[in-house]
């Protein structure tokens, strides 16, 4: 498999077919990242779409220091916090809330109906919960356990220690598991 | 030392905390074996960590890719087209400078401002008053060669120019003393 940076690579030198490529192979886990902060399909959908573009344009400051996916992920991020100042979220992420329902009941048709109402219940639930905690909390809760990232990983992409991390990430499964208790989820 | 339930909770860490010392790390499992109330919480906090980790990675939509593939081939035509009509942003890509899309509109943008403003001082402002120089110049002669009549005392009636072709020219002199 060729490493992304060889495909940065051409991208700097004018090709655009080798971004795109980078956009297949990425372009699932930003979305992942878009969705879990900022709590919506479309939303994320669009975030995704301008953290690329951003991307492209922005190719040249990439500095081949870090992992190619490092450096999206921090354009992402940074796309999804000027999305979050904007986004009324509040009213989109519970009209979004029925769609998912809607859209996840019909996808998981070979299961037992019941079993994917409930299932798809508590991740919205859970995305509920996730969507309440602090900006910077439920970053690391994406990064960590959606987005399986390592703590040098999150520690050089939110430019903090991993000490910091690491309580952080104490304190938002402390946050959560409360929310969750006051949903009986628990 | 010994940690208490409060310290074991502030620390509590389902994951490996890298500033934790291996003497606290110690204290820490030994307090976490001995109380049930701490226990308790761990495997709460465990269970969280469970949930979080159950849930299935969102599906992006299938047309995400082409659609964002689609925009960053206008982007790149963008910007060839940008490249090409403006010479400026050329010499900078020549020079290895790599200026941002934006650096190369605004250049394009007062390059061609300089070139409007170029064009209408040459069309409207361009002054045709003969210089100095040319006032001071001699002019030339028009008249070469006089030749007058036989008579001695003749009036001039008539002056002949040679030039290419001889022309007869009156001349309304009343000078007879010549």
């Amino acid at each position: 498999m060729i490493p992304d940076e060889i495909y940065v690579q051409k991208t700097i030198e004018g090709n655009a077919e080798a971004f795109n490529e980078l956009v297949q192979r990425h372009h699932a886990r930003i979305y992942g990242l878009a969705y879990r902060m900022l709590g919506n399909p479309d939303d994320a959908s669009d975030a995704t779409q301008e953290a690329f573009l951003e991307a492209y344009k922005s190719i040249q400051s990439f500095q081949f220091q870090s992992k190619f996916l490092t450096w999206m992920y921090r354009v992402g991020i940074n796309v999804c916090q000027q999305y979050k100042r904007k986004a009324d979220s509040r009213e989109r992420t519970l009209t979004s809330y029925a769609q998912d329902l809607q859209e996840s009941t019909g996808r998981n048709a070979n299961e037992h109906p019941d079993r994917v109402l409930l299932k798809t219940e508590r991740d919205q639930l859970v995305q509920h919960a996730i969507n309440q905690l602090p900006s910077k909390q439920r970053m690391v809760i994406t990064l960590f356990y959606m987005q399986q990232m390592k703590y040098r990983e999150i520690a050089e992409l939110l430019d903090c220690s991993e000490g910091t991390v690491a309580s952080r990430l104490n304190t938002a499964v402390k946050n959560l598991k409360s929310k969750l208790e006051g949903l009986s989820l628990h | 030392m010994s940690l208490d339930c409060k310290q074991v909770i502030e620390f509590f860490s389902l994951h490996q905390h890298p500033d934790l010392t291996n003497q606290e790390k110690f204290e820490y499992r030994r307090h976490l074996l001995e109380c049930q109330v701490c226990q308790n919480e761990y495997e709460e906090m465990l269970h969280t960590a469970a949930v979080l980790e159950s849930i299935p990675d969102p599906v992006p939509p299938p047309e995400l890719v082409e659609r964002i593939q689609t925009q960053i081939r206008q982007t790149h035509r963008r910007s060839i087209l940008n490249f090409l009509v403006n010479p400026i942003a050329r010499i900078l890509v020549a020079m290895k400078l790599g200026p941002h899309p934006t650096f190369v509109n605004y250049t394009a943008m007062l390059f061609y401002l300089m070139l409007t403003i170029f064009m209408v001082k040459l069309t409207f402002f361009n002054s045709t008053k003969p210089s100095p120089v040319e006032l001071t110049r001699p002019l030339s002669p028009e008249v070469r060669i006089v030749r007058l009549g036989d008579v001695k005392h003749a009036s001039l009636k008539t002056v002949r120019i040679e030039k290419e072709e001889s022309k007869e020219i009156p001349i309304e002199s009343t000078s007879n003393d010549f």
